[in-house]
């Protein structure tokens, strides 16, 4: 093949059948506009093909961290457990659930179990601040779904505020944050039910991940249960390793949820207002979004009520198993499978699918 | 005319992206169970008990989520859950729950407020209401069946 030499010009070249000579010289070829519709519809295929992919990967690495932050309360239960020879209760002293009816623990503390994990999760400072012999929240009222319409008749220890308490449970801290939740970290401040201390500004910091209890709403609710139906944490437990009949491997000691909740609100990493009592994994399922009468209009994202479990990861969320493992639960899960992995001493043949 | 091969070349692969993208998805996950259509009618002393939640929790070996319904005037209620409409043949506890507010109307669900966050009592007793001392139970026939009825005293 001859090179393009000064002497040979354009049009020059002998024309061969089906090569023209053009504007790039004789022999050589151009682009038509269809070879270039072509390429660029193929670059834009291929651009559709891997947009989604990204999106995934990056939904993916949120799902990561969201499991290694399960992973380290695993760690922390059990660090607490060898440290102190049962692992912390849900929760203490809950002031929504003295009634009269109840006849109920007269302190009122309202802590959550989740402040005790705080020096094994490396927030020995914030633990610090915090003051065991003071409530964590002022919250004294329930709703009147079980009992008189009245204020509980607990007698409250302390004030949130004043003992700094307020200023520890507001605090978010990463490692209760999961990444692909983008509802409000947040309570409301001014709610007597599920807030701080009316008037104070102070808002309770939200947990994505809570223990594992059962789904009800009366005072000292775990000691009422029968040892069969029992949940590892619930008010005032102190479970030992050893009660964990069912094997650490198939019982749920805590699980995800999600902030943005329809019924209810969702639990403070702190403090446990009303209906903030854990997670009830074994009764309703897993990511559930529809409520029976507005079913027409279910929105992803939205947790049907207190005590679910649930994540906007796709296809399900994380439990952590009492052995610290942690898991990621499709949400066709059957239900009964996750009743037996929920109690721990139930007696059934159960493990994680 | 020259145009002609690529146009041919683009057509295909456009019909094959199409048949690609189309064939792969749709239908119903082999792995989840079957539901078939459950339902009935919930009556207390004899009356219709309308606006009442009533919820069908698993056990034993039946193999499903817990599906739930809300009564209409009539008493009659039609089970769901988030895979759609109907529950799983088997065996199931079953809780009614009836919310009234402080003014003796029914609750209603609505957008923004849930049973929690209102003033509305239970007043069903806790042998048919609460979860664990629940005395109902329903058995979901393979067939399906509309005539899960609870007569309930008060």
């Amino acid at each position: 093949m001859g090179g393009i030499g000064p002497g040979i010009r354009r049009g020059m070249a002998p024309q061969l059948p089906g090569r023209r000579s053009n504007a790039f010289g004789p022999g050589l070829h151009g682009f038509t506009l269809v070879e270039l519709l072509v390429v660029i519809a193929i670059i834009g295929i291929l651009i559709a093909l891997l947009l989604p992919a990204v999106q995934a990967a990056r939904e993916a690495a949120r799902r990561m961290q969201c499991s290694n932050n399960l992973k380290q309360i695993g760690l922390a239960l059990h660090n607490y457990h060898a440290a102190l020879r049962s692992f912390p209760p849900a929760g203490i002293g809950y002031g929504w659930c003295t009634y009269p009816e109840q006849g109920a623990a007269p302190i009122v503390l309202n802590a959550n179990g989740l402040l005790m994990l705080l020096p094994y999760l490396e927030q020995q400072p914030l633990y610090d601040k915090y003051d065991r012999r003071q409530c964590a929240c002022n919250a004294m009222y329930g709703n009147t779904g079980c009992c008189s319409p009245c204020t509980a008749t607990g007698i409250l220890a302390g004030d949130a505020v004043a003992s700094g308490n307020g200023a520890v449970v507001s605090t978010r801290l990463s490692v209760f944050s999961c990444p692909s939740d983008n509802g409000d970290p947040y309570l409301p401040a001014d709610s007597p039910h599920y807030g701080i201390k009316p008037g104070s500004g102070l808002r309770g910091a939200k947990t994505n991940y809570d223990f594992s209890t059962s789904y009800r709403y009366d005072c000292r609710a775990w000691a009422k249960e029968s040892p069969t139906t029992r949940r590892i944490f619930g008010e005032d437990t102190g479970t030992r390793i050893a009660d964990i009949l069912d094997g650490t491997a198939n019982t749920i000691a805590m699980a995800e949820t999600l902030y943005d909740v329809y019924n209810g609100k969702c639990a403070a990493w702190g403090y446990r207002g009303w209906v903030m009592v854990g997670i009830d994994v074994g009764n309703y399922g897993i990511n559930r979004w529809e409520w029976p009468g507005i079913i027409a209009n279910p929105r992803r994202g939205q947790l049907r009520s207190w005590g679910h479990m649930g994540s906007l990861h796709p296809g399900g969320a994380h439990v952590l198993m009492a052995d610290g493992s942690v898991h990621f639960l499709s949400e066709n899960t059957d239900s009964v499978v996750l009743q037996r992995l929920s109690t721990m001493a139930g007696g059934e043949v159960a493990s994680i699918p | 005319m020259k145009m002609l091969p690529y146009t041919k070349y683009v057509m295909f692969w456009v019909l094959a992206f199409t048949m690609a993208a189309g064939s792969g998805c749709g239908g119903r996950d082999p792995n989840l169970p079957r539901v078939v259509p459950a339902g009935g009618r919930v009556t207390l002393a004899g009356k219709p008990l309308s606006g009442a939640m009533v919820t069908f929790v698993p056990t034993g070996a039946t193999r499903g989520p817990v599906a739930e319904g809300r009564t209409d005037p009539q008493g009659r209620y039609e089970l769901a859950s988030q895979q759609g409409r109907g529950a799983a043949p088997g065996a199931y506890r079953v809780t009614i729950m009836k919310l009234v507010m402080p003014d003796g109307s029914d609750y209603t669900p609505e957008a923004g407020v849930g049973p929690a966050d209102s003033p509305a009592r239970q007043v069903l007793p806790p042998r048919y209401s609460d979860l664990q001392r629940t005395t109902l139970t329903a058995t979901v026939p393979e067939e399906g069946s509309s005539s899960l009825d609870f007569a309930l005293t008060p």
